[in-house]
């Protein structure tokens, strides 16, 4: 199968211009783009995908010996770029997409022009002198929720319990039509994410980046964000206004300012 | 009485008049927050089931009063959700209450836009779902457990179907062992078999290393499974007992990891598996034993069926090691040291493919190293005592065992079982044991056999005087089998005699009674039949003195006799019976025939007929005659001429036996499975065709020469005077070396044919081959071969067809016979 | 090797060839082949036959051969065979020249030397 059917690929914007790609994070799919990409694709030819085991991407693609790592998606990526002919891009990624994107222009240099980090973390474990904004019982706790499914879909668990799982109404009327994710990969990629470590792979990057740190992002706080930036060489840092972790949501101007802004001057 | 269901309107008006109160004390918790999640108001319900007072949420982001997981929810799906949808509905949350305790909830948030103003704020209705957090947690963990259970039974059912299909005990581990894994989640799952006869625990299959066996005094979990017949955890296992019928044939030992708790269910579902695996352990044993038995008793059968066949203890221990290896064990070894038969394996019969006569005390042996047995083991054995095999360590390593042969009573050898399967336990000591036993009569028997041989061996020795005729017209061979259960010399005697120079005399006789007055009557019978003979007055006249012989000879009356004389030039056979079983004539291409005239009564007799009368009829060459007498036709619950036709079977049957094996194989085939309670004589008379000469020469000229020594040498003992005798091995070699040359062209595997007979005083001579002639370039020489030949002999026929035939025919001088 | 089978050995100017035992199909082309390779050119040559126990149509090729390659060589040849012997008659059966055959090696030599 080909990458672009298994990840979902949708390609808009301009034909001849440079390729941007954005990449969703944890919890989402390709739609939490929505209110960036009008700002791209009169300039750009804009790649959206999602990642498998979300939104519409293939779930029969899902393999956890490859997923069980990060370096999987990165290679997913670096399998769009190559099925697409892609060079120089333009890779927008958001939360744990930030790292993946880390991964895969470590990887490949050559398919990347310049990097966009939304809410990166390397580590979200605290780690001695390192502060990721999250403890060990933390992240604990988070996957135990995960495990017994009570977050956000048990609205949808109790006719499932009771072994008449076929009323999909339930799931898309009761939870939303927006960033579909399979539990159970959800909760793979959950500790995926969570558990991962990509420090030592900041500095392999080459390619000129742009690092937008959210105020008040329970996620990726503000020292991580700093320390991204003191490791990602040719690196910029703008801390946006907007709160949360999901400044492409909450302040697409901002964001898309502010992206805009480091390509034309990078 | 107020109706709950019908509105009281006198209520109404009070509670809902104040929507402030309806705010407050709504049945959910409401919160309005700010786009940045920053609470702007919360209702008294919300503060009720959380236990905050108002200025701890007020002004506070309301994620902060999430569990980390309500958190991180929150920024990655409702956040972005809402930002999309503008509304969740019925997402389920967790909140942290004041006292740190979890707070499950239902929520829907709605994003209101203040028109005008773009002010944004999200009202949020939070449901209590702690009761239907609980219920489907229960609900979860019942399903769970129920899927669990289910997949159990299903693991459960299957072990018992593969289970209910093994024919082989050992093959029980592997669906246990699966069981284990599937259903238990296992990390390795170990079966213990019950020790047949020892109280200890051994591990069936095959384990990577051998694991060593437990006893029952352990006080692991797996002997304690054992003696309570209950499932017994311990030691990071849980250990259920294999039962059937109430008896523990076993353990399974099911290993998991530390903190691994084993639920009531799953002891059940264990126990299952040990009564399951149980029985079907039980069945299979059940059919095991009974396949083995009725292989025990069939190889038993086969083992006395196959001993019998061979003659002589050392060949029957021979037979004995190939019967053993490797049915029953990888090496064999039959020592016959200890009995009263040491030296039986100095017989000098050849040593087989499978069994060597070792040393003197060991007659046979397996393949491999020899191994030595102590005299203090031997001693062991040897005080007959042992009822169980004596374990033994060989010099290889290997595990032996040490049975004892015992016949009548005593322990007449050991045989030595090493390595697999004897030492590995499908064998229960009694079929061992039984088949030592087995084994040792037979060797025993085969050793009484022999005995009596040798006793037979030194009668005939004795009977058969050095003045035994020879003459290349007529053969005789003899058999003596004395009675074999008393082992005393009986009065039957055979004796062969010239009784001119052209004629042979040959007797059978049969003294009544047995031990020395019988031995010495024959012995003077014999003398005075032969002597009788000599005086060439013919069998009847034989018959009458010995009439008169017996009148004197107490012991000698009443006995029975065949005698035959034999013209040797002319064949005229002269034969007379006296009270004796007829005389067997076999003559080529006729059936045998008994010689039933000149028949009379015993010697002495005074109630048959004295009047001695003989017989005579013409033999032509090559005819066989068989005196023998009555213990060899004789056998109990048969009619007399039953045997006698037995007899003449067992000799039409043996037409092409030499003669010098034909008394020995008709002696043993009459007398097979009798108790032999009488002794037995069997003389044979060949009347030979003319004298021959046979050899097949490899076509190499390097035989020519031994050949012809060989022709030489048989015309030698024929008197050929030595002058005729080079010329007709002059013109053999050159025949030979004709056939060789031209007829193989010096293809050595080539077989050249010579044939000489002499025949009233003509020799015939037969070259043959079978090669394809090549016409030799006419030489000088080759000219001068066939010269030779043409002026040796008197007549030279060269016959050429599928091969050459080269035929030579000369009158010699001063042969036997002319 | 024929050992035994062939000695030879010079007597009174003479080169006297030994055989003995069997000369046959066999072996006759050895013994011409050491006959040759050992006897060395002299006045006169003795083929002494007195051993000889058999002697068949090869052999008589092998005399056949030695005398007539003696000859070729000059040399005058003698073949002892005694009388009333197998290989005399056999000689005699073949019809051997009777110029060539002497009954003992003392004849031959005589003769030879005469």
């Amino acid at each position: 199968m080909s990458a672009v059917a298994r990840n979902n690929v949708t390609v808009i914007g301009r034909d001849t211009g440079p390729a941007i790609v954005f990449s969703h994070g944890f919890g989402c799919d390709q739609h939490m783009w929505r209110f960036v990409t009008d700002r791209f694709v009169d300039e750009y030819r804009v790649v959206l995908f999602d990642h498998v085991g979300s939104g519409g991407s293939d779930l029969s693609a899902y393999r956890p010996e490859r997923y069980a790592s990060l370096h999987g998606y990165a290679e997913d990526v670096l399998e769009i770029l190559a099925e697409l002919d892609l060079r120089d891009v333009v890779f927008v990624g958001h939360s744990v997409s930030a790292m993946i994107g880390v991964l895969a222009a470590a990887a490949e240099p050559s398919r990347f022009s310049r990097l966009v980090l939304v809410g990166p973390s390397p580590r979200y474990l605290d780690d001695e002198d390192y502060r990721g904004g999250f403890t060990r019982p933390d992240i604990d706790e988070l996957l135990e929720s995960l495990d017994s499914n009570y977050l956000g879909w048990s609205a949808a668990m109790a006719p499932v319990i009771m072994g008449n799982p076929d009323r999909p109404e339930l799931g898309t009327e009761l939870v939303n039509s927006f960033c579909r994710t399979d539990p159970a990969i959800a909760r793979q990629f959950a500790r995926v994410t969570f558990l991962s470590d990509n420090r030592l792979d900041l500095s392999k990057v080459t390619v000129p980046s742009l690092i937008l740190q959210c105020t008040d992002d329970v996620i990726a706080p503000a020292e991580v964000g700093d320390y991204v930036h003191r490791n990602l060489p040719n690196s910029s840092l703008v801390v946006l206004k907007a709160t949360g972790h999901c400044p492409n949501l909450s302040a697409p101007e901002e964001t898309s300012d502010a992206i805009h802004a480091f390509l034309r001057n990078n | 009485m107020v109706d709950p269901l019908q509105p009281a309107e006198t209520f109404v008006p009070l509670l809902e008049e104040s929507a402030e109160d309806l705010y407050e004390r709504a049945p959910c918790g409401y919160l309005s927050v700010l786009p940045d999640g920053t609470v702007a108001r919360v209702n008294q319900t919300f503060l009720d089931w959380t236990g905050y007072r108002r200025a701890d949420l007020v002004g506070h982001r309301v994620q902060d009063f999430y569990t980390i997981g309500g958190r991180i929810f929150h920024e990655t799906h409702l956040g972005p959700l809402l930002h999309m949808q503008g509304e969740v509905r019925g997402v389920a949350l967790e909140f942290r209450r004041a006292d740190g305790s979890r707070l499950d909830i239902l929520v829907n948030v709605v994003l209101r836009r203040n028109q005008g103003t773009d002010s944004r704020v999200l009202r949020m209705t939070v449901f209590d779902a702690t009761d239907r957090r609980s219920y489907e947690r229960e609900l979860l963990g019942e399903r769970r457990r129920a899927e669990r259970n289910e997949d159990r039974i299903r693991v459960l059912q299957e072990m018992v179907a593969r289970c209910a299909s093994i024919d082989r005990a050992e093959d029980i581990v592997a669906p246990i062992v699966a069981a284990g894994a599937e259903a238990f989640e296992a990390t390795r799952t170990v079966v213990w078999l019950l020790h047949p006869r020892e109280p200890v625990l051994t591990v069936a299959g095959s384990t990577e290393p051998a694991t060593p066996p437990v006893g029952l005094d352990d006080a692991g979990p797996e002997a304690r499974a054992v003696h309570t017949a209950e499932v017994v955890g311990a030691d990071g296992r849980v250990v259920t007992p294999l039962v059937a019928d109430g008896r523990v044939l076993g353990t399974v030992s099911f290993y998991f990891p530390a903190g691994r708790q084993v639920a009531v269910d799953e002891v059940e579902l264990m126990r299952t598996v040990g009564r399951q695996a149980g029985q079907a352990l039980e069945r299979v044993r059940l059919h095991e034993e009974t396949a083995r038995r009725a292989w025990q008793s069939a190889f038993l059968a086969r083992v006395g069926r196959d001993l019998d066949e061979a003659v002589g203890p050392a060949d029957r221990a021979r037979r004995l090691v190939a019967v053993l290896v490797p049915e029953i064990a990888e090496y064999a070894q039959v020592d016959l040291a200890l009995g009263e038969v040491a030296g039986v394996a100095t017989t000098s019969s050849p040593p087989s493919a499978t069994g060597t006569a070792f040393a003197d005390d060991v007659i046979a042996r397996g393949p491999g190293e020899h191994w030595e047995i102590r005299d203090r083991v031997r001693e062991t054995v040897r005080a007959g005592t042992a009822d169980t095999p004596l374990p033994l360590a060989g010099p290889d390593g290997r595990q032996g065992l040490l049975l004892p042969l015992r016949a009548r009573n005593t322990v007449i050898g050991t045989l030595l079982l090493a390595g697999a399967p004897a030492t590995h336990g499908p064998f229960q000591q009694d079929f061992l044991l039984d088949l030592a036993d087995r084994a040792g009569l037979a060797l025993d028997n085969a050793r009484l056999a022999e005995q009596d041989r040798e006793v037979a061996r030194i009668l005939q020795r004795s009977l058969l005087v050095s003045e035994r005729p020879t003459d290349p017209r007529f053969h005789v061979a003899t058999v003596y089998r004395p009675a074999v259960d008393t082992l005393e010399v009986g009065g039957d005697w055979y004796d062969a005699f010239a009784t001119s120079a052209d004629s042979v005399g040959v007797v059978v006789g049969d003294v009544v009674g047995r031990g020395i007055r019988a031995a010495s009557a024959m012995g003077q019978l014999r003398s005075a039949v032969r002597a009788l003979a000599k005086a060439r007055c013919g069998p009847a006249a034989v018959l009458r003195h010995m009439d008169d012989f017996v009148a004197t000879l107490e012991a000698g009356q009443m006995t029975t006799l065949a005698y035959a004389e034999l013209a040797l030039d002319t064949g005229l056979l002269r034969y007379a019976c006296a009270g004796h079983p007829p005389p067997l004539l076999l003559s080529p291409d006729t059936t045998p025939r008994y010689l039933w005239d000149g028949r009379s009564g015993p010697l002495g007799t005074h109630t048959a007929s004295r009047t001695r009368r003989e017989a005579e009829l013409t033999l032509p060459r090559g005819s066989r005659l068989l005196l023998y007498t009555d213990g060899l036709v004789e056998r109990r619950g048969e009619r007399i001429d039953q045997g006698l036709d037995r007899l003449a079977e067992a000799l039409d049957a043996r037409r092409k036996t030499p003669i010098g094996s034909l008394t020995q194989e008709i002696s043993d085939g009459m007398l097979a499975g009798e108790g032999g309670h009488d002794d037995t004589c069997l003389l044979a008379l060949a009347f030979d065709g003319a004298p021959q000469f046979h050899a097949d020469v490899p076509a190499r000229m390097s035989r020519l020469s031994p050949l012809r020594a060989e022709l030489d040498g048989w015309l030698a003992a024929r008197q050929v005077p030595e002058p005729e005798r080079y010329g007709i091995v002059l013109a053999c070699s050159e025949a030979m070396a004709n056939a060789i040359e031209h007829g193989y062209q010096g293809d050595p595997s080539g077989i050249v044919s010579v044939t000489a007979t002499i025949d009233g005083g003509i020799l015939d001579l037969r070259v043959s081959d079978t090669g394809r002639w090549r016409a030799p370039r006419a030489t000088a020489h080759r000219g001068r071969g066939l010269a030779l030949m043409g002026r040796l002999m008197d007549d030279l026929v060269i016959d050429r067809g599928v091969g050459t035939n080269v035929l030579m025919r000369r009158q010699v001088r001063g042969t036997t016979g002319d | 090797m024929t050992d035994e089978r062939v000695t030879v050995r010079g007597e009174r100017g003479c080169e006297v060839v030994r055989l003995r035992g069997e000369i046959d199909h066999g072996n006759a082309e050895l013994v011409e082949r050491d006959v040759l390779s050992t006897a060395r050119t002299a006045a006169g040559m003795v083929i002494d036959l007195t051993g000889v126990t058999f002697l068949d149509s090869a052999g008589l090729r092998c005399l056949d051969r030695l005398v007539t390659a003696f000859r070729r060589r000059q040399t005058p040849v003698l073949v002892v065979a005694p009388d009333g012997g197998a290989v005399r008659s056999t000689l005699d059966l073949i019809g051997f020249l009777p110029d060539l055959l002497t009954g003992t090696l003392d004849d031959a030599l005589a003769e030879l030397t005469r």
